[in-house]
């Protein structure tokens, strides 16, 4: 564990290398083990949780349901294990992760505060050499990519920020201590889902602080509260239900869910003229207080990423202006401050387009003596200086800057790694942008498998349920393996293609590309702009149908 | 009250009998037969109405719910058909008993003389809207049906005002989670067949309400375009289920429709 003790490099040549320790990779070597095979896992972490051992800034929480957030693999773990809110914070959920590490003895197989530096496939003999900055080298038949898709926090390149006299935190590698910022002048900058956890709590310790925004974001309440019994209890006794919705029901599908819109487009182009009046294409589907009534019973059944649900939110303009029109609203009735509160609005992005934060009091901190907003529409950072930040406008005196300005998100991690074959170096292959084949093998990469690689549901879904999803796919095809003698499984490119054209074409059916999102990578100068997740629909069953099909558009042999 | 037992369920259904031509009409997700009491009303002097609840729903609902396609909803319609002694029939639907119908084109052609499908359409689920539909779904099945929650489903299948909305309110609250998810599951994973519509050669009418926020105009006018021979009959001001809501512009259109249906 955290020891930061030296310890002798492992020289190994086993069945697979699973490279990170979050809630992708715990299970990943659990399911490995069940299939007998040797295991070698690697997190730069001192312990056990990835995301959630990083990510330790004040008010950190997850915005998904703590009871939907959570394995569903181990019956066991759901009976022994007592989430206590509606909304699991960051402790708590580091402590389930530490819960299921103990319970299934898996940090026997994982070396920590352990960085994989490489990862070269020997051709010849199907293994990977993978290095790592302990001295490691390791030869293995499988590599598991569980490194995340929020793991490499980025701080925004401001000159002088070595010079700051004070300290500098990211939300992203938060000091294990924590940090008391009572009497403290603070400077945060960012106003994304750390910023605006963060900031309520921050500004009820510290004596003063600066928010930084360049854009604002939409938020709604989280209104969390503590979990009652019932539902618990309710929520195991659902499950098979539940995971019955989740998964589908296995049906193939041949065409791409395109194939519905295009038809549309193409029908109502050759679609005879009715009698009655028409209304043009993705006009409102509810208009005036139908609309508004709508949108007050989403606000009050209050389920934070589930506004993804309102009716063509994120397809229909109009429908997504009504939204984001209310939800700005609701911003005004937060704050006090009539320019503050328009400040706070966003206006550059269809909401949930980005992702929409879940806060608490994050509004209402701005109606604190305390608290100040500089907004970037009116001033940008120029520099940090000795004794703080200095903007176009004026000077920041601060005792200590904390960032909260995100991450290189879902390729930034796998691209931190050298990562290559005779035919193709990874950082080579995506410099236009990730592709994937189903967002699980990269073309070229034989027997290399991302766990929520771009081109896969990923960031946009629950990111528990998609990982047990794809290790138990990564466990299932390698036992298939086993069992048929087979030692190499690559993507085809042609298959990669297609995916990649339709991972983006799924995408330009909808208004995520109108935003300036990490989805899209523009939170990064220079990441080629393409949208990562895959927005299609019934995303199982057609990764089920492909291994159906007996593994079409991957070579095995 | 009527049971058969076909296909390994028990369906509930209602027959008006008679000797005219038969329409058949298969209701969305989380309502039942009661949905076309408008169309039976004004039909059922002149054609055989049968009416029923499909898997999960209502009076056919168990306590337990098998996974299920709407191909599975399909054989459960057609073997309803034979218990009845009906050799073809008119199939009417609204959203999820048009996908249904339209899977029953597919593989009983033999039995469908025409399609009537209303508020509905030939492909998926919104996938962007699955995760909030499935925390919508999660907090139903723990906590019940809020009343916020209730008035959400309201709005997206009956549309806003109308008078009939407090019973089938009522009606949700009793479905139990494990009928309730297991249908959003079927709902959720069903396939495209927009691309097999060609294959479907009886006539059909599909009507659409232009205030429908749960599937869009645009898809009806799409399944219409897509369709063999087929008319799109639009209805102002209808929602979700135009049929119950706007009888008075569905029924006359239903009756013209079937009135000039080739003789049987």
């Amino acid at each position: 564990m955290e020891t930061g003790e030296l310890r002798a490099p492992i020289e190994a040549e086993i069945d697979a290398v699973v490279v990170g320790a979050g809630f992708g990779g715990l299970y990943m070597i659990h399911k490995l083990r069940e299939l007998g095979l040797t295991i070698q896992g690697f997190d730069k972490a001192g312990d056990v949780g990835g995301t959630w051992y990083w990510n330790r800034y004040p008010g950190c929480r997850c915005d998904i349901p703590s009871l939907s957030y959570s394995y569903t693999w181990s019956k066991e773990l759901l009976d022994e294990w007592t989430w206590s809110e509606k909304y699991a914070t960051q402790p708590e959920i580091l402590r389930y992760a530490r819960f299921v590490a103990d319970k299934y003895d898996l940090r026997r197989s994982i070396a920590f505060e352990t960085a994989v530096v490489s990862a070269v496939f020997d051709d010849a003999a199907n293994l990977w050499a993978v290095t790592t900055d302990r001295g490691d080298s390791v030869r293995a038949r499988y590599l598991v990519m569980a490194s995340g898709c929020l793991s490499m926090p980025r701080a925004p390149d401001i000159a002088g920020a070595e010079t700051f006299e004070g300290p500098t935190y990211h939300t992203g590698l938060w000091p294990k201590e924590g940090v008391d910022f009572t009497g403290k002048r603070v400077a945060v900058i960012g106003t994304g889902s750390s910023g605006i956890q963060s900031i309520p709590v921050i500004a009820s310790q510290a004596s003063q602080v600066t928010v930084f925004q360049r854009t604002p974001n939409f938020s709604v309440p989280a209104n969390n509260r503590p979990l009652t019994d019932e539902e618990r209890k309710a929520w195991i006794e659902n499950l098979p239900n539940y995971l019955r919705m989740l998964r589908g029901t296995g049906v193939d599908v041949t065409e791409a869910p395109g194939a519905a819109r295009r038809a549309a487009s193409v029908a109502a182009e050759q679609a005879p003229a009715p009698a009655q009046p028409q209304r043009g294409s993705m006009a409102l589907a509810l208009e005036g207080e139908a609309l508004q009534k709508r949108l007050q019973e989403f606000w009050d059944a209050s389920t934070g990423t589930g506004w993804l649900g309102f009716p063509q939110m994120l397809v229909n303009p109009k429908m997504n202006e009504a939204a984001s029109d209310f939800v700005r609203g609701k911003i005004a009735e937060r704050v006090k401050d009539p320019d503050v509160a328009a400040r706070l609005m966003p206006h550059d992005h269809p909401m949930g387009t980005k992702r929409i934060c879940v806060d608490t009091d994050y509004f209402e901190t701005y109606n604190r003596d305390n608290v100040k907003l500089v907004d970037g529409r009116d001033e940008q950072i120029v520099e940090i200086t000795a004794k703080g930040v200095r903007t176009t406008a004026a000077d920041y005196a601060v005792d200590a800057i904390v960032f909260a300005t995100g991450f290189d998100a879902m390729t930034g991690a796998l691209l931190a790694i050298d990562i290559r074959s005779n035919d193709v170096s990874l950082r080579e292959a995506w410099e236009g942008g990730p592709k994937t084949y189903l967002g699980l093998m990269v073309a070229g990469l034989p027997n290399l498998f991302t766990l929520t690689g771009p081109g896969s549901p990923s960031v946009l879904s629950n990111m528990i349920s998609s990982n047990e999803h794809h290790v138990e796919w990564v466990a299932g095809t390698i036992a298939h393996m086993r069992e048929q003698g087979l030692t190499r499984i690559e993507a085809e490119p042609e298959w990669q293609e297609r995916w990649v054209a339709h991972v983006n074409k799924v995408a330009d059916g909808t208004l995520f590309p109108r935003a300036n999102s990490w989805y899209i990578g523009a939170n990064i100068p220079g990441k080629p702009r393409v949208f990562m997740p895959y927005v299609g629909a019934n995303y199982r069953g057609k990764v089920r149908a492909v291994v159906d099909e007996g593994y079409k558009g991957f070579a095995l042999a | 009250m009527p049971i058969a037992a076909v296909n390994g369920q028990t369906i509930y259904y209602e027959d008006t009998g008679g000797s005219g031509p038969v329409v058949v009409f298969s209701h969305g997700l989380f309502m039942d037969h009661e949905m076309f009491a408008p169309q039976v009303e004004a039909l059922k002097s002149r054609y055989r109405c049968i009416t029923w609840d499909e898997r999960g729903h209502a009076g056919t609902a168990g306590e337990t719910l098998k996974p299920f396609t709407y191909y599975d909803s399909a054989d459960d319609l057609a073997a309803l058909l034979a218990h009845l002694g009906i050799k073809r029939a008119v199939l009417a639907g609204m959203s999820q008993g048009g996908f249904l119908s339209l899977r029953c084109a597919l593989t009983h052609p033999e039995i469908v003389r025409a399609l009537i499908l209303i508020d509905t359409q030939s492909g998926q689920e919104d996938p962007t809207a699955l995760e909030g539909h499935m925390q919508l779904a999660n907090a139903w099945a723990a906590n019940g049906l809020s009343d916020e929650m209730a008035a959400i489903i309201e709005g997206i299948i009956l549309g806003d005002g109308w008078d009939g909305a407090a019973g089938w309110k009522a009606k949700w609250k009793t479905i139990s989670p494990t009928n309730m998810l297991g249908c959003m599951a079927t709902l959720g994973s069903r396939d495209d067949v927009t691309g097999k519509l060609g294959e479907i050669e009886v006539p059909a009418l599909v009507v659409h309400g232009d205030l429908d926020a749960a599937i869009h105009l645009d898809l009806g006018r799409a399944l219409a375009a897509n369709l063999t021979d087929a008319e799109l009959v639009v209805v102002p001001g209808g929602g979700h289920a135009a049929n119950l809501t706007h009888p008075m512009v569905v029924n006359p259109a239903i009756a013209r429709f079937l009135d000039a249906l080739p003789a049987e």
